[in-house]
Parts: structure tokens; sequence; C-alpha cells
């Protein structure tokens, strides 16, 4: 499923969307190149999440918790982590844990992902304007699929 | 006669750092183990290769910091280490080395903010004077912060996305410049003229938080832009264009905070406090300000070192703030909010 | 001669206290990852509860690799400053030999495993002679079926596997089908105060601020960058950091 999006606004609006479905253990992982949306997904989510403190960018420490939404949200940055070293950072444990995970970059850590999770990968399309930008969604599992079609469908 | 002599660790990203610290504020040794040179081969810090360059420096840094220094363990008073934030696996390094050395020799271990220790190293220009401002400026960080006194620390205003520095870095890497990209992009902006005019992100909005994110898009729109139809745009007009508008929003929220909470002093602090342009910008708008003075942290001290961490140190460490053997590493620490700028 | 062992290159901790051949304490667990926490309170605890200090130290042998990257070195950041700071002797055994330790039957194949991730293993083969483990196969980073392969020319003899196997027990199965004797329960699990028995006859290390820990594989960014610039390949590690003194 592909959505399209002109602004900013309207990606943080499908992350809050998305947000209503989402409880603890659950992954998203999100592909696409420097400046296509990816944070300003996870601030969408955080917002639906009910969280108040500012999404900030997590490639400093690799990792931001952000624990005062509805469940906790660990957003992720696994640009330039070593193959294996996900684990050191025990990343299993946010992923089985108590809140979301959103995982940017996350070919570094694909040995770590659970099975089932959401990918979506952001595109840009420079004809069509600096903003806009499309959004393919990749459910894998039942969960996933239930929450994109019931989250997206009532738009 | 008692020195007050603190051996301090700081290893909280690309720099391995070992120091001797008289009385807060006397440097005896400072060694600096830098690893850029290592990244710079991938664009970039790679946290793995950091967590491996510390454990093969460690040792030699204690070994020559006390060289240097001139001292042995029994003239020792406490260790002090930052544990946070920063890389979990280079933390790692500095407070497993600075707790073993700390029980080996029965001396007190003392934890510190990284950050505490980056506006401390304002001490070894002068005492501070409370209620002090700082403006933390890094690659990883940009934070303004109030403290009421010796040791405390409020967050009146910091980044909704990226960091200062990190956004030097990624506009650096789409104009070729290699990590860490601020001091030549710091050079160049010396040379060229503000023709781009970018935007100044939240620079009017009634708070003292930044954003960077709107401004590094800004930048690589123009030059993916002027790349399409073949364009050549002035390198050195870009740097200044993106540098000013950086120093414009750092400085006029700066500014608005110090009318809001009047301080003597205003302190610079951080890797990006190196930058010539920030520096002078901030000099000349505070030398309006009667009451108010600035104090920059030396340029030798602005990147991460642990002489700043032995100064902060030596604060909680008068103030009996001690950690056990239980220490961690702790990469997403931070200062709590001022209570009315709290969001 | 008090010796302090330290094994943390993979989930479980083990750390031991011994006088020459007596083990005067010796502690594993396995419930926490958090080996940063709870390594140095564990040594602490034994130091007071034997009623020594840390100067009563004379030797600190470590586990040195392979395992996971953040354990390794969390084990010999302890071990190499403590040798350091207390100008004592500093032993490093490979990880998989201090595994292959809780076999001891003369003779025997042993064949430690770690999980290293995507169908590999950090493995060795080892045959115990005079009561402890030779290297007959060095330590590597190796795919389960290149191990298998190079594990198949052994089938006719018993084998031995210590350690993280689950994943790969059918493949020797396979193999070695009656031969095979998988290792249970604490046998699977590091023993600090076999390593410091073993560690107790070895020659330290001749220069602790150069001791790091055997990783047996580069980081992927220094992989791929290696093949790009072989010419530069073989530089000393330690050359792309420059060390200064930072004063006012």
């Amino acid at each position: 499923m592909k959505l399209e999006v002109n602004n900013s606004k309207e990606t943080i609006g499908i992350g809050k969307s998305i947000a209503k479905y989402l409880k603890p253990g659950d992954v998203i992982v999100l592909d696409g190149d420097l400046g296509a949306g990816k944070t300003t997904f996870t601030k969408g989510i955080a917002k639906g999440l009910g969280i108040k403190r500012y999404v900030v960018s997590p490639t400093f420490t690799i990792i931001k918790e952000y624990k005062d939404g509805r469940i906790p949200l660990y957003h992720m940055d696994a640009y330039r982590l070593d193959d294996g070293s996900g684990a050191d950072l025990g990343l299993d444990e946010y992923f089985d844990g108590d809140g979301v995970s959103v995982v940017e970059w996350s070919r570094y850590v694909k040995s770590e992902l659970p099975a089932q999770h959401l990918q979506i990968i952001f595109k840009r399309d420079d004809l069509k304007g600096e903003n806009y930008r499309t959004l393919e969604f990749n459910p894998v599992g039942d969960h996933f699929k239930k929450m994109i079609s019931e989250s997206l469908n009532q738009k | 006669m008692k020195q007050n002599l603190i051996m301090s660790f700081e290893s909280s990203c690309d720099e391995t750092s070992v120091a001797i610290i008289k009385n807060g504020n006397k440097i005896l040794s400072n060694v600096v183990a830098t690893q850029i040179k290592s990244h710079q081969r991938f664009g970039g810090v790679v946290p793995e290769v950091a967590s491996r360059h510390h454990i093969e420096e460690i040792t030699f840094c204690i070994r020559d910091a006390m060289k240097q220094a001139n001292v042995t363990y029994d003239d020792l008073d406490a260790v002090a280490v930052t544990y946070g934030p920063g890389l979990v696996g280079a933390l790692l390094i500095g407070v497993t080395a600075a707790k073993t050395v700390a029980w080996a020799h029965h001396l007190p271990l003392i934890p510190v903010n990284h950050l505490a220790g980056h506006i401390y190293a304002a001490r070894f220009i002068k005492p501070i004077v409370f209620p002090a401002l700082a403006l933390v400026v890094s690659g990883g960080h940009t934070e303004l912060v109030w403290m009421p006194k010796e040791g405390e620390f409020k967050i009146m205003g910091e980044t909704r996305d990226d960091a200062a520095g990190e956004a030097y870095d990624k506009i650096g890497r789409v104009l070729g410049i290699n990590y860490p990209a601020g001091p030549d992009v710091d050079k160049m902006a010396a040379k060229g003229h503000d023709t781009f005019h970018f935007p100044r992100a939240m620079d009017n909005d009634d708070n003292y938080d930044f954003s960077f994110s709107g401004l590094k898009s800004a930048f690589i729109n123009t030059v993916h832009h002027a790349h399409q139809v073949h364009k050549k745009l002035n390198h050195d007009d870009l740097a200044t264009s993106f540098q000013d508008a950086v120093i414009d929003v750092l400085v006029d929220k700066t500014m608005r905070a110090l009318k809001k909470h009047p301080v003597k002093q205003l302190i610079l602090a951080g890797g990006v406090a190196a930058n010539h342009g920030l520096r002078s910008r901030l000099e000349k708008q505070v030398d309006q300000l009667s009451g108010t003075e600035l104090i920059k942290a030396p340029l030798k001290l602005c990147g991460d070192n642990a002489a700043m961490i032995g100064a902060a140190g030596y604060i909680f460490y008068k103030e009996g703030i001690k950690a056990d053997a239980s220490l961690n590493a702790d990469p997403g620490l931070e200062f709590d909010w001022l209570p009315n700028e709290a969001k | 001669m008090k010796v302090l062992a330290i094994d943390s290159s993979n989930q479980p901790l083990s750390v031991a206290l011994l006088d020459d051949q007596k083990i005067l304490f010796t502690t594993t667990m396995t419930a926490h990852r958090k080996h940063a926490r709870y390594l140095l309170p564990i040594i602490q605890d034994m130091f007071k509860k034997s009623s020594l200090t840390p100067q009563d130290l004379d030797r600190v042998v470590v586990a040195d690799g392979p395992g996971s990257f953040t354990g390794l070195r969390i084990a010999v950041t302890t071990a190499k400053t403590l040798a350091f700071t207390l100008h004592i002797d500093l032993v490093g055994v490979s990880s998989l030999l201090d595994l292959a330790l809780n076999v001891q039957n003369e003779g025997a194949l042993v064949n430690p495993i770690f999980d290293a991730r995507n169908q590999n293993l950090f493995t060795g083969l080892y045959q115990i002679k005079n009561g402890i483990p030779q290297s007959i196969i060095p330590d590597q980073h190796v795919s389960i079926d290149d191990w298998t392969e190079k594990l198949s020319k052994y089938k006719n003899q018993f084998l031995y596997v210590v350690g993280n196997a689950d994943h790969f027990k059918s493949n020797l199965k396979h193999v070695f089908s009656d031969h095979l004797i998988v290792s249970k329960g604490i046998n699977n699990l590091p023993q600090a105060a076999n390593l410091g028995l073993f560690g107790e006859n070895k020659t330290p290390v001749s220069d602790v601020n150069k001791f790091v820990p055997n990783y047996l594989r580069l980081t992927k960014a220094e992989f791929d960058w290696k093949q790009q610039h072989p010419k530069a390949a073989n530089k000393d590690d330690q050359s792309y950091v420059n060390e200064y003194t930072a004063k006012i």
C-alpha cells in the first residue's frame, strides 16, 4: 500500500493515526534517504501516543527513550551500527519490551529484527515538489496488516 | 596541605582522555587520544570502531596523564568519570576503567554528566558566579542551561530536532567536506556572503528552543536544485548563508533568555563553541548588555576532554556526590527542565 | 599467588578468586546481561569476604575473546586497568578455550561454540592432552556450513560440544550421529575458576597497555574500507589515533 503526502503535516498525521493501534513489543522500521521524513513520521507516532517531549534526532546516542505517553516509544538510528552490535545494545530487549520501537536505517540491524514488523519506505520525488513524499507500507504479520488497513483506510 | 587532586576520565564519543586536575581549576595534565583520523575513513563516527580505539588507548592515557602531572596514586583524592550522555559502548570503557582505578586505590568515584563537564570548562578561565546561563553547542547537543547555583543544571531550551553540530556535519557531507565539518565551514563562512537567506527556524517563537532540521533541508534542496540545472553555486556563500542562519538562531534565543533571566555570566561551551563566527557574534551582542559577562570555554577545551570532567567532578566531590562500583553508562542522561519552561 | 579470573564474553558472567590451587570464591550468573553494572560489585564482594584487598592481588586472568564485543571489552578493560594500575601480571586466555576447560576426559575432542548470528559461529577445535585443551583448529569466525565441513574429517571420533550449540546441533548430528556428545547445564557455562587455574601457569602479556580483545572479526565499516583501500589495509589500528595534551 502506498500513500502520497505533500507536506510534513500529512506525514505527522499518518503517524498519529497508526499510533492508536500500536501495542507493546511492536516494531516499525523506517527506510529512506536523509531528509525523507523518517523522523517527522516518528514525531507523529509520538504525538499519537500522547508523548509531550520533543522527538529529536537519535543519531548521536543511537537510542532515545520517551516514556511520558500511553506506552513508551524507543526511537533508534541504526546507521553505522555494526552487524551484531545491536545485540550488545540490547536491541532484542527493546523489541520484546514494554513499548514501541521505531528503527531508522534498519538494514544495519536486520538480524535482530523480529519476524513480524511494519516496514515503511519513504521516497522523495523532486519533480513533484520539495515536500512531496511517497510512503510505502509493507506490514509483515496479521497484526500489522490489520493495523494498516484499519488505520489508513478510514482516511 | 591538601591539593584536592582528581583523576578524571572521558570517553563518551571519539576521544579517550584522562586528566589530573588540582582544586578543580588547575590542569596538571590533560591527555587526549583523538580518533578523528580513523572515523574520517567512514565519513563519521562508527560506534564499534570508537569502542575498539578506546580500549586500545585507555591505559596509555592514564600512564601519560600521571607522568605529565608527576603524581602517584597516593597523591590522588578522587576519580571522576563521564557516565553519559554519549555512545554506550564508548562510555563503558571510561566508566569501567575509572571504577577499577577507584576500587584498586580506595578512592571515591564521582559520576559526571558530560554536558556539566563542557560547562565547567569555563572554570579554567575564572570562577563561575551564580545564577549563570550556559549555551552548550556540540555535535550531539544544543541546549540553554540555567544554573541557579554550583552544580545545579536546568534546561531552559533545547533543539527540537538536530543538534547544531550535527547540522554542520550533514550539510558538510553535501559540500564534500569530511566530518567534523564545523571547522572547515567556519573558515569558508569567513570568506563568503549570506546570499541564500536560509530560514531562521523558530527565531520568533516565544520559547528558548532551537530547530536546525528545516535549515538543513533548505540547504540540501538548494544544492540539489542547482545540481539538477547544472548551476554552480559558490561554496563560501553557501557556508556563510548556513552559518549565519545557525548563529542568528543561537544568539537570538540566548539573548532572549538573558533578558528574561538576567545573569552575571553567560558561558559558551561545547565543540561548536570553538566556532569563530559564533564566538565573535555572541561577544558583540553580550557587550551591549550591561551586567552580563561572556565566558567562552578555552578554545583547546571546547572539544571533548577529561580536564573539564575533572573541573565539574571537583564540584560534585565537594558536595559529597559519589557513585559505587555498580555505576553504569547512561547514554540518554539529561538534565531536568526548568519547571516554568517544561513542556 | 592470588589470582582474579574474569569471563564476560557472552551472556554468562563468571568471576573467581584463587590462592594458588585453592579456589577461594567463584560465581557464574546468566540472569542479566548487565556485566558493566555487576562485574565490579562481585569482585568487591569476593575480596571483602576473603579478607583481601586489591593490593594482595598478583595476577589477573581474563577471557579475551571471541564473544560479544561489548562483553569482552568490559572484562578486558577491567583486567587490563587492574593489571596496569596495580603493576601485576595479566594473562589473556581464549574465551573458547575457557569453555573447553569444562571437558576433562583425556584425549577428548572438544568443540566450544558461540552463536555469531546470521548462520555464523565463533568456534575452534580442541583436544584434551595432559588435562588441558590444545588447539587443533584455531578459533575463528566461520559459517555453520564451512565449520561442519571442517569437522567432517573427525567424524569417526567422539566430539564433545560445549556452549551455545542448539541451532547447530542438527548439522553436527548429521555428521557425527552417535559420536556426538552435547554438554548440558553447568558444563555449557564458562567457569572462571577453571580459567584462573589454567592462567596461573601461563606467560603474562609483555605490554599490558597494548592488550585488547581478540574480536576475530573486523567491524563491517573497516572490512568494507579495507576492501576499497588494499594498500592501507595493513596499517596498525593505532596509527589512526593521535595523542596530544590539551592545556590552556
